[in-house]
Parts: structure tokens; sequence; C-alpha cells
């Protein structure tokens, strides 16, 4: 069993789950508690030990379904010469057995696959190895045909994801791992966080309640310093999202970015637009990504297929949300100022910008498109307190942390 | 009890044998549950991991734990998460108040012990002697880390709703987890004579570092189907009609499918289900759905959903 499972374990690593040496280890003390009788157990103790989020349940499943299972032909054959009928579980060990001396399987594996007696005791011993062979050639064709279209690439991860171009269109499959990727960034961020966050709680000496505690434990000496609780206010945040073509991808990360920083924030709106502001909070509170987006899109008032017009969209934020902005608000713009020579209306920005605590501009084109051709981001920048690039993940990073600063 | 202690023989609760043996005892305390529950809750327990499990609000998360501690008569201790929940609350804690009782009621007795003390410096050190009577478990204040660590009897420790708590604290966790021993700096070190079954639950409001996902096991419980949440229904509410438990179910799952902002889980579907047999309903009227919705669904909205979805 050990040589396939760790096959199986280099399978699910190669369609991007990640699984650790400890937690293959745990698979396979599993299955010799559970043994190879029962098909389902087999899947549910694998799935117990190996993947660690509902969301990857549905494709763990197909590829378990893939991988222990023989083409059904090869199946009534050999079922048919050993007369076996407990054929279904235990399906897997020939193979094994017969790729156990293969240098592909690490020998302390194997050593501790034996030495703790697993339940793959095989039926199969007298089976020659003509049998054998015919049978692994079975599986290859098996493993090779289906498995390419289930997820394409495998991820890779570290530096050069960082400077991916998130500003281009991806193919489907690795959008979902680029929200993966963003998600993982802001989660990051949250533990960096937390820890600044509870070293700076603590404030000035409390004298009273320093006092106090005095008296409570019986002397009038105060032992110990009482800090006081430096009370941390949270920001609100208000996100507005260019959803035009252009920059509706940059905009879905942003949003995937903001939506698991949610809970860092005392309240999070986000409106989008492209010429009119729509307000999509409700939606966004509960939104799965990706699969949401297509009802972001299809949202009633926001005209997907209009020129942006950010004069107007932000002439409707001031009408509308002026009275909403407050010291604790930061405001975070996401577009590229291609106004389509529409009026800029610049000034209601700068009325935003006196009732809020900050607006950070985020810009997913490179710096040296700026200002060319209908771009106006230089007319709105001077009421930005920061204007920045957002076209890689790193980019987004820094972004996040700008906003988490307060 | 001394720090380090013998093993003490393994109890004579009943065994979880099988994946069916768990299913069975948990049936017996009323708890119906999936093989994938009873796959997870078995390999946890051979293997000594802890289990995570996620799933959303009201499907059976924390009653889990509870049965587990009571079929395998094992003592529940639950540490219950919230934010700014640190060590001291979470691990252990000194006495202080205790402490400077003593030393008040023990002041003669200090006179008396320092009496023959000629200088300062040596009085100290005649104190210095005795720091450890003060720094002793008897004014070791145990939070439910270290009573699970320290209990005598086997444990089920239970750390509810992890997601609430900071992430550090995270960090802190898997320090525990990992080899189950605390180091008290005036004590020394502790270790737990038998493993804990530690369970973890998550409501997912985040999400947890991979770093502890790698040290559990995994068990994710959706809402029920139809058959389990009728058994359940059925053995929670004793004397239900059959009828009735069919057409509440029916119903239930109806709702779920609904777009609402909290669909209702196992434990509200009981709470309907007693409130109708208190009312002594026989039948799903719709009038009577209209009248006892408020206990199943709690927001103005949902109700207004539902209804409009009952008239139709």
């Amino acid at each position: 069993m050990t040589p396939r499972l760790l096959a199986f374990v280099r399978l699910l690593r190669e369609q991007g789950l990640r699984v650790s040496v400890a937690e293959s280890l745990e698979a396979l003390q599993s299955i010799g508690h559970i043994g190879l009788d029962d098909r389902e157990l087999l899947r549910l103790s694998l799935r117990t030990t190996l993947i660690k989020s509902q969301r990857d349940f549905a494709l763990f499943d197909t590829l378990f379904q893939r991988f222990f299972t023989v083409p059904r032909r090869k199946r009534r054959r050999s079922k048919h010469q050993h007369q076996s009928g407990n054929e279904a579980g235990k399906r897997p060990t020939p193979h094994a057995r017969h790729n156990g001396g293969s240098p592909t399987s690490p020998p302390s594996l194997r050593a501790l696959h034996q030495s703790k007696g697993q339940s793959s005791v095989d039926p199969h011993e007298s089976q020659t190895q003509d049998k054998l062979d015919a049978l692994e050639r079975a599986w290859q064709q098996q493993l090779k045909a289906p498995l390419g279209p289930v997820v394409a690439q495998p991820e890779k991860p570290g530096m050069q994801a960082l400077h991916t171009r998130i500003d281009r269109p991806f193919p489907p499959d690795r959008l979902e791992d680029m929200y993966h990727q963003v998600e993982r960034l802001a989660v990051q961020l949250l533990t960096h966080r937390a820890l600044r966050y509870r070293r700076a709680r603590h404030g000035r000496v409390d004298l009273r309640g320093t006092v106090l505690r005095g008296l409570r434990s019986g002397t009038e000496i105060p032992f110990t310093l009482l800090h006081r609780r430096r009370k941390q206010t949270k920001l609100r945040l208000m996100v507005l999202c260019d959803v035009s073509g252009s920059v509706w991808q940059v905009s879905t990360f942003l949003l995937k970015l903001v939506h698991t920083l949610q809970a860092e924030f005392s309240q999070v709106r986000s409106l989008v637009f492209v010429n009119s502001m729509v307000e999509v909070t409700d939606l966004f509170r509960r939104m799965r990504f990706p699969q949401d987006l297509k009802t972001l899109r299809q949202y009633p008032h926001l005209n997907l297929f209009g020129f942006s017009d950010f004069g107007r969209a932000f002439y409707q934020f001031y009408r509308d949300y002026l009275d909403e902005l407050t010291r604790e608000t930061v405001v975070v713009i996401l577009g590229d100022a291609r106004n389509n020579a529409f009026d800029a209306q610049f000034w209601t920005l700068e009325e935003v910008r006196q009732r809020s605590r900050r607006i950070l501009w985020l810009n997913p084109e490179p710096r040296r498109e700026w200002d060319t051709g209908d771009s106006i981001i230089g007319v709105y920048a001077p009421f930005c307190d920061d204007v920045l690039e957002c076209w890689t993940l790193e980019h987004l990073e820094q972004a996040a942390n700008r906003l988490l600063q307060g | 009890m001394a720090p380090a202690r013998p093993l003490s023989p393994p109890s004579e609760a009943p065994k979880l044998a099988s994946v069916e043996s768990v299913i069975e005892l948990f049936g017996g305390a009323d708890y119906v549950c999936g093989k994938d529950v009873a796959t997870a809750v078995y390999l946890m327990t051979q293997l000594q991991r802890p289990l995570l499990i996620e799933g959303p609000p009201g499907v059976g998360k924390t009653e889990l734990a509870k049965v587990l501690a009571d079929t395998t008569g094992r003592e529940l201790i639950r540490l219950q998460c919230y934010e700014g929940l640190d060590e001291t609350k979470a691990l252990y804690e000194w006495e202080y108040s205790k402490q400077l009782l003593y030393v008040q009621m023990l002041k003669e007795r200090l006179g008396s012990l320092l009496a023959n003390a000629n200088s300062l410096n040596e009085a100290v050190a005649h104190l210095q002697h005795q720091e450890s009577a003060f720094f002793s478990r008897h004014f070791l204040l145990p939070r439910p880390l270290l009573q699970a660590i320290v209990s005598p009897r086997p444990t089920v420790l239970l750390i509810d709703e992890i997601d609430r708590a900071d992430q550090e604290f995270e960090a802190f966790l898997l320090e525990i987890l990992s080899d189950f021993q605390v180091s008290i700096p005036e004590i020394g070190t502790l270790c737990a004579n038998q493993r804990p079954h530690v369970l973890l639950t998550s409501n997912a409001t985040r999400s947890l570092s991979e770093a502890l996902k790698r040290r559990c096991f995994y068990l994710y419980i959706d809402q029920p189907t139809f058959d389990v949440e009728l058994q359940i229904v059925q053995r929670k509410v004793p004397g239900i009609d059959r009828h009735l438990a069919t057409h509440i179910v029916q119903f239930i799952q109806r709702v779920r499918k609904l777009q609402l902002r909290k669909t209702p889980s196992i434990s509200e579907t009981l709470d309907w289900a007693l409130a109708l047999v208190v009312l002594g309903a026989n039948v799903l009227s719709r009038q009577l759905i209209v009248n006892t919705l408020n206990i199943l669904l709690k927001d103005k909205d949902d109700i207004a959903r539902v209804l409009q979805d009952v008239k139709r």
C-alpha cells in the first residue's frame, strides 16, 4: 500500500493540494487501523487525514475515484481468475506489492509500514509477474487519460507568484488558485497584525485599578501594576471598485482581499461602478469567490457595458454617501482613471477627502502608463493620500498593509 | 501530584474498536452520525490526534465532543475561545490573592523563622529557601488546558470556536497540542499522563493557519440529509408522531434550499419540533407554520421570505 499511497499523495500535490510528509504518514497509519476492505472507509480516512479544507473535498473525491478504481474490463478478468469476492478494497494491494521495490518509495516509510504489520495482507501473492504487469499497465493508462483536464497546472508558489501580473486574464482553473493565494496573503497579514495589536494594547499605568486591586488582595500596598487597555478603534472601510472590463480582474482580487480582511474593520461597505455607483455590501458580505462574481456582474443598475465615468460615479458617491463618512473611514478606490474624456468632477473627491480619514487609490496600470491617453490619474492624485500601483500580488500586499495601518 | 507520573492503567470505559462501534455507541447516546463522522472520530482516538471540526453553526459540533466524552467515560473539559483569550485564561495563572492571604496569616511564623537572621541579606537567603512553598501547585490556578493535562482521569478537551480566538493563540495552541506538556518556570514540566482527546471546532468565520490544520485531522459536518435529520428528530423528541416528524423535516429541508441569511440548523429543527409537540400538533398546517416560524428563523427578512414561499 505504501508506494500506492505515496503516488496518490504525489498526485494530490500535483493538483495543488498541500499535503505534508507528516500528513501522509498519518494517512498510512490510519489505513493500518481501517484496513483496505471497505473502499468507502478508505476514502473517508484518507480524506480525514490528508485534506484540511472542505472546499478541497470535491477535488479529492474526484482524484480518489480516478486513482483507486481499476478499469472495469481488467477487474472482471482478475476476478474471474481468482474468484476473490472481496476485490474492491484490496485492489490496490497487488500493485503495491509489485511496486514495493521501486526506488521511488522511501525506505523509512516502507519499514514503518511493515513493522506496523498493516492489514494489507496480500491475497494475490501467487499472482504471476505477467498479470501484475498487465494490471500495472491498465493503471497507468487509466491514470494518464482522465487526469489532465481535472486541474491543469500545478501551482508554483513563492516569489514567482508574487510577481505574477494579476491584471491579465487567467484561465479559469488558475483563477481559483489565485483567489486562494490572495486569501493566504490576507491571512498572513492578519497574523502579523494580531501580534502587533496585542503588544500595542497595553498603555499607561491604570492608577485607580492598581490601588483597587491592592486593596482587594488585603494589603494597602499595590503589588501589581495594572495597565490601562488602550482603546483601539477599528476603521471603517469604503471600497469603490471600478468594474469595467479593463480592470475587472484586479477589482475582484481586491474585493477578495477586503473580503478576507473584513473582520479587521468595524464596517465594510463596498460599491462598484462603471459609470454609476452601485452598493453591493449585502451581496459582498456573504460572497463566495469566485462563484458569486457572476451575480456581482449582473447586479441591477450596474451598466457593465457603459463607458467608465469616474466623475459621474464620484459625484453620486458625494451626493449619497458623504454623510456616511467619518474620521474613521478609509476610502479605497480602485480604478485606472481612464475617464473617456468625461468631466473629472475632482472637487467631489476633495470633499470626500475632507470628510474621511484617508483616501487610498489603487491603479491597476503600471506607473509608466499613467496620464497617457485618457487616463487622468494626475487630476485625482492630489486629493488622495496614497496612489499605488496594483498589478501584482506584491502590490496588492503593499496596498493591504497600507490599508491596515489605519 | 508529582510532575511526571507513571501511566495509569487503561480505563474500563467502552472502547471505540471500529468505525461501526463508534456509530453504534454514539447511536446509543442519541447522536446519529454518518460514516464520515465515525471514521474521523475513530481515527482521532486511535492515532491520538486532535480533530478539527468545521461546519455551519448548530449542526452538532460541540455536541459531538459531549457525546464522545460520555461514551468513552472521559471527563469533558471545555475551553470557549473568544477574542483576546490569552495564556492566563487558557493555561494557568498564579492565585495571587491566595498567596498574599497566606503571607498575612503566616506573618508570625515568618517572623520566628527569620528571627535568628543577623542581617537583611541572611533573612533574604532564608526566605529564598521557602520560595517553593509559595509557588507550588497549591497556588496554581489551572485553566482548561492545564486541567486537561494534569487531570488524573482521562479527558476530552474541547476547544470551542477556535476561529474566534486571535491568530497568536493558535500558534500557542500548536505547542500544547504537539506534545501535551507545559513548562511552568517555578514548578517544572508537567506532562499529561493520558493524552486527552482533543476536539477543535470552528465556524469558519476566518481561515485557520495551515500549521494548525496540518496537525489536526479534519472533519466537515454539513447540514444533515433528510434521512439523518428524520432519525435525529425521532430520537431527540420523544413521543413525536412519525408523520409530523416527516413533515417537519421535509419542510426544513425545503427551507434550507431557499436563499436565507441564516439557514436553520438541526438545533433549531429540534426546538421547533419540541414546540410543535408541546402545542399538541398532529399535522403541520399552514397556520401552524405561520404561528411558530419565529422559533425556526431568527431574522425578519428570512421569515418574510419563507412565509412568501409557504403561501404558494
